[in-house]
């Protein structure tokens, strides 16, 4: 029987996502090493997913296509279906949701269960998290490792530092024991510490997780700020953060952001893509009932080592929605801090959100009728596509709406 | 459930995936016979084809009824099986419990794919004996 005051809580996380999917609908594909990964001709030719045999040839997630085809002379590379992993990611959810109804999906290929009121009623824990493995297996295909530990952040470094490494992938990783098993870690195995942080703390001299969850909080706090505080919290084991549905409820901000087929190098071809950027913010933040009155654009140069491009924001006179309104502003800031060098990658977000059903009326502008057109368009595009109306600038070469109407985040449908 | 039944269900789950997959597996066979039938060719193949896919259904459909015999032994009875969009809902009743499976239908055709792939290697084996032995005969 649990504790009263522990809860127990799952990370399940999902092997080669994309790739065991690929495995489990194509039977011809299981013994073969394949990698999901997008189109090299249109730069997206990294490697999203990469199934278990390609990664014995030294194959890594994220890396480009052609070196991972020249590490392995054989993979097999498949095109991703988006459509595809998201239905089945909402299918294990579901599967989930026959062992407790409180499941928290983190991304698409884990999720977060707290079990603290069901795990009797199929066995113990570890059985619990056994039976969870097998039905995912045999209703989807795909093997799973389960993280287990009394809050979030444990379960979570429970399965990514323990339970993927171990063939039973499972892992119990308890507060009493962090000595005995996360403390022993290197600093970067924290949970939050990624490349840039490590440097920093080896700066500090510290090496190794149980030398942070030794210090004392103040000093992180003074050094890192809340940040600081957070990860000797993490280190501690402790993560008060329930698994709940609502913990992104609340949202700040909406934003798109592109990589671009080819460098661009005109303003002209760059505001074609940031009006089609505002136009997917905007009506995304209208499907949410939502207005922001800050607006940031980020723009990412093409030569990554120099580290060209910008990052600004501006306060918009009031709160917006509106694709034109939220045109000009992203115009006005990419006209002022864009140093006329070649674009890779932009984006666009709307800050400082609020409900959009107060408006401040204005006696020179038609707020109303620009509303109406703005939901006219919204309906067409729910009932008959995202590309079923376009503006027509979006028709010149540098447009890139039709495409994105086929892909979601970025990959092909 | 306590930790003893849910050892016991172990099994149950592989084979009510494989009851699943055997029916829809032999109504399928029969479906693409009857397709197969309506398609106009130079001549007529429909004896190979009666042969080879009444062959194939009728495995199926014996495997079929042999996994539900013994899912009953456990005390396990299938209640509904429905297309639910993109996924194959079954809910089964197992020693007093209602259970649910969710499969793909993506998966579950792949895995019927499989399953045919194991038939033919299942019938070429058996020819290769059959061969082999009327070859000692003749020797």
């Amino acid at each position: 029987m649990a504790n009263a005051n522990k809860r127990i809580v799952f990370l399940v996380d999902m092997q080669s996502f994309y790739a065991s999917i690929e495995k489990a609908a194509n039977p011809q594909l299981r013994n073969k090493p394949i990698v999901v990964a997008g189109d090299p001709q249109l730069r997206s030719g990294v490697v999203l997913a990469a199934c278990p045999i390609a990664k014995s040839y030294g194959v890594v997630t994220a890396e480009a296509l052609w070196q991972a085809q020249q590490k392995c002379r054989s993979l097999v590379v498949v095109r991703p279906r988006m459509e595809m992993y998201i239905r089945i990611s909402m299918q294990i959810t579901r599967i989930f949701e026959s062992f407790t109804d409180k499941v928290e999906p983190y991304s698409i290929d884990e999720q977060f269960l707290d079990v603290t009121g069901s795990v009797h009623l199929f066995g113990d824990v570890l059985q619990m998290a056994a039976q969870i493995r097998r039905r995912v297996w045999l209703e989807t295909g795909i093997n799973c490792r389960v993280g287990i530990g009394e809050n979030k952040v444990l379960a979570k470094m429970a399965c990514d530092s323990f339970a993927k490494k171990r063939p039973e992938g499972c892992f119990w990783l308890k507060r009493g024991e962090l000595a005995d098993t996360l403390w022993k870690l290197p600093i970067e195995r924290l949970f939050g510490v990624g490349s840039r942080m490590k440097r920093h703390f080896h700066r500090m001299g510290v090496y190794q997780i149980r030398q942070l969850a030794e210090m004392a909080p103040d000093v992180l706090a003074r050094r890192f700020g809340v940040n600081g505080e957070v990860l000797w919290r993490t280190a501690q084991g402790l993560d008060d953060s329930p698994v709940s549905l609502q913990t992104y409820d609340t949202q700040k901000g909406i934003g798109h952001h592109m990589t671009l087929p080819r460098d661009y190098h005109t303003a002209a071809d760059v505001k074609v893509v940031l009006l089609e950027l505002c136009e997917e913010v905007c009506r995304r933040a209208r499907s949410k009932q939502l207005m922001g009155s800050v607006l940031s654009v980020g723009c990412r140069g093409a030569d990554l080592d120099a580290q060209t491009g910008f990052g600004r924001q501006m306060k918009l006179e009031e709160q917006t929605h509106d694709a034109l309104v939220l045109y000009e502003a992203a115009c006005c800031l990419f006209d002022r801090h864009w140093q006329q060098t070649p674009v890779r990658s932009i984006g666009v977000t709307l800050r400082q959100l609020v409900s959009d059903n107060v408006l401040q009326l204005s006696l020179f502008a038609d707020y109303q009728k620009r509303r109406s057109l703005a939901q006219a368009m919204d309906d067409i595009r729910t009932r008959y596509g995202q590309d079923a109306i376009l503006r027509a600038a979006s028709l010149q070469q540098s447009g890139q709406a039709k495409e994105r109407a086929r892909k979601i985040g970025g990959h092909y449908k | 459930m306590s930790g003893q039944q849910a050892r016991a269900g172990k099994g149950e789950q592989e084979l009510m995936r494989l009851y699943i997959l055997f029916g829809i597996l032999f109504r399928v066979v029969m479906v693409d016979l009857g397709r197969v039938r309506g398609v106009p060719l130079k001549l007529s193949y429909q004896a190979v084809f009666d042969w080879v896919l009444l062959e194939l259904s009728r495995w199926a459909e014996r495997q079929h009824h042999r996994l539900r015999r013994l899912l009953r032994q456990q005390g396990c009875v299938v209640v509904s099986c429905r297309r639910q969009g993109h996924a194959y809902v079954v809910h089964y009743r197992q020693q007093g419990y209602l259970r649910e499976a969710v499969y793909s239908i993506e998966i579950l055709r792949a895995e019927c794919q499989a399953l045919v792939g194991k038939w033919v290697d299942t019938i070429s084996e058996r020819r290769r004996h059959h061969e082999g032995d009327a070859c000692v005969e003749e020797g």
